[in-house]
């Protein structure tokens, strides 16, 4: 046998000739979404609200200067102690890096490298070797975009929207808030035995894991091993003083 | 008995003793490059795998040019690590080796079967091969190992196997032992290796989507080309064309 025969069956030639599909190169570049940051970010924010949490956290963090990934990292797992997520650290970097939020840089803000280096040659007993590169440490900085994107949103106006979006039911959402903003936060059967028998959730039957998702959404509740609430929830609570609680 | 072994960069006739010393220093080289691509295809690298092969140094200059592609492949995918690249690459490994559907044209699947049957099936005659010639050397299949005999993994390890008996014959002066190992080696990587990793190294191109993958595929498909030179030059069943080979 010839030694670069190759006997396999019906496969002789290309894996194409076998009927192995040929897949589509996909584009999979960092810039083949070419709509305008602001609009890419506030999507991001949009689709994201249940991480939005973090991800301001983390902009916040890059704000001023370069921040070392490891910090990020460090910070993120610490937010997400009481959330199981599919998203990693590094996974929330890349969304953000997407929509054009943070940039990857060095310590000194020098854009990072886009390409892997070349390894490079050593000598030694004179042979030559290749040796990987070490890669300069992983920084990221938040871009002017998402600055400019963070100062014009106000966290109070999803809690605001909420409100008038759902009107009815402005006494139970001040009696969760109520709740939430107790020591120790509230764990999500006393909110249900709180509500169950107000008259606004009989028809239709609401509970209050409904009212819940939607305070978390709007960013004025958040779980940390019980409901509690957030700064912007103060601001929501503030809002509703005049409003009679559920269950009065 | 070897014949017309090239030593140097000159022809000259090695005596035996030398042949053989050469022979046992490369059978160490040979297990431990047969070990790395096993490796490398049983099961996805993990993080301290991964820090191994950052602080390793590879051959600048193999002597077969699709590995030096590969070795620089892997070399520059290493240099550009970051925190995601052990997902990065297990995600690959799923992508190049088991794929999605079942169609069983999604992925280079690393079991000599699929690409020696004729419907692309596994645990067919060629596994039923191996697994005799791996119980004909003493061995079978590890508790741990839950795949097909045929897998390339196993193929890979079979030799290096091989690599670590020849450099034990050599040590100990059995040099028909060893003679019969090199003729044991030749036959199983061409009738069980060369016949299908270069399709399957081929689709490994296709589907991969990282260097390190790519790189592992011209690496793969370069030693076992090299490996086809040295065997056949040792046992004097090179041809003309093929006696390139420097020990």
């Amino acid at each position: 046998m010839e030694s670069n025969e190759i006997h396999a069956g019906i496969y002789q030639g290309e894996p194409a000739d076998a009927g192995a599909p040929v897949r589509p190169a996909i584009h999979t570049t960092r810039h083949d979404d070419e709509r305008p940051p602001q609009i890419r970010i506030a999507e991001l924010f949009e689709r994201m609200q249940p991480h939005r949490q973090i991800l301001q956290a983390i902009l916040e963090q890059c704000d001023k200067k370069p921040c070392p990934f490891a910090a990020v990292q460090e910070m993120v797992e610490g937010l997400s102690a009481n959330h199981r997520s599919v998203y990693s650290p590094e996974g929330f970097c890349d969304l953000l890096e997407r929509a054009g939020a943070l940039q990857k840089v060095t310590d000194k803000g020098e854009p990072f490298p886009e390409e892997d280096p070349e390894p490079r040659v050593v000598v030694e007993d004179g042979v030559e070797y290749l040796e990987p590169v070490e890669l300069p440490e992983l920084h990221y900085i938040t871009t002017d975009d998402a600055k400019q994107a963070m100062s014009s949103t106000d966290p109070v106006s999803e809690v605001e929207k909420l409100f008038e979006k759902d009107a009815h039911y402005l006494p139970v959402y001040k009696l969760i808030l109520t709740m939430c903003a107790e020591d120790g936060g509230v764990a999500m059967p006393a909110l249900d035995n709180a509500i169950v028998n107000d008259p606004l959730v009989q028809s239709p039957r609401c509970y209050a894991s409904r009212f819940v998702t939607f305070l978390e959404s709007a960013g004025a509740v958040t779980w940390q091993s019980s409901w509690h609430i957030t700064e912007a929830g103060l601001e929501g609570l503030e809002m509703l003083r005049d409003v009679p609680a559920a269950g009065m | 008995m070897l014949e017309n072994a090239v030593v140097g960069n000159e022809v000259e006739a090695p005596s035996e003793t030398q042949v053989w010393d050469l022979v046992g220093q490369t059978a160490h080289r040979r297990a431990a490059t047969y070990g790395l691509l096993s490796r490398l295809y049983r099961i996805e690298v993990d993080k301290e795998f991964l820090q191994e092969l950052k602080e390793t140094r590879f051959p600048a200059k193999a002597g077969n040019a699709l590995m030096d592609e590969g070795y620089r492949a892997i070399g520059k995918f290493l240099g550009g690590m970051t925190a995601g690249t052990e997902l990065e690459l297990r995600r690959d490994y799923v992508r190049a080796f088991i794929g999605e559907g079942t169609d069983g044209k999604s992925a280079a699947y690393p079991f000599e079967s699929v690409y020696t049957s004729e419907n692309r099936l596994r645990m067919q005659d060629a596994r039923d091969e191996v697994l005799a010639i791996y119980r004909s050397e003493g061995l079978n299949r590890s508790v741990d190992w839950h795949d097909d005999e045929d897998h390339v993994a196993l193929e890979l390890e079979f030799m290096q196997f091989l690599c670590d008996k020849l450099a034990n014959a050599v040590k100990i002066g059995d040099f028909d032992n060893a003679e019969s190992l090199l003729a044991t080696q030749e036959g199983f990587l061409t009738e069980h290796l060369c016949n299908w990793v270069p399709l399957m190294t081929s689709d490994m191109r296709l589907f991969a989507k990282t260097t390190f993958y790519k790189g592992l595929a011209s690496l793969t498909e370069g030693y076992l080309e090299m490996e086809q030179e040295l065997l056949g030059e040792l046992l004097g069943t090179a041809t003309e064309d093929d006696k390139q080979t420097v020990i």
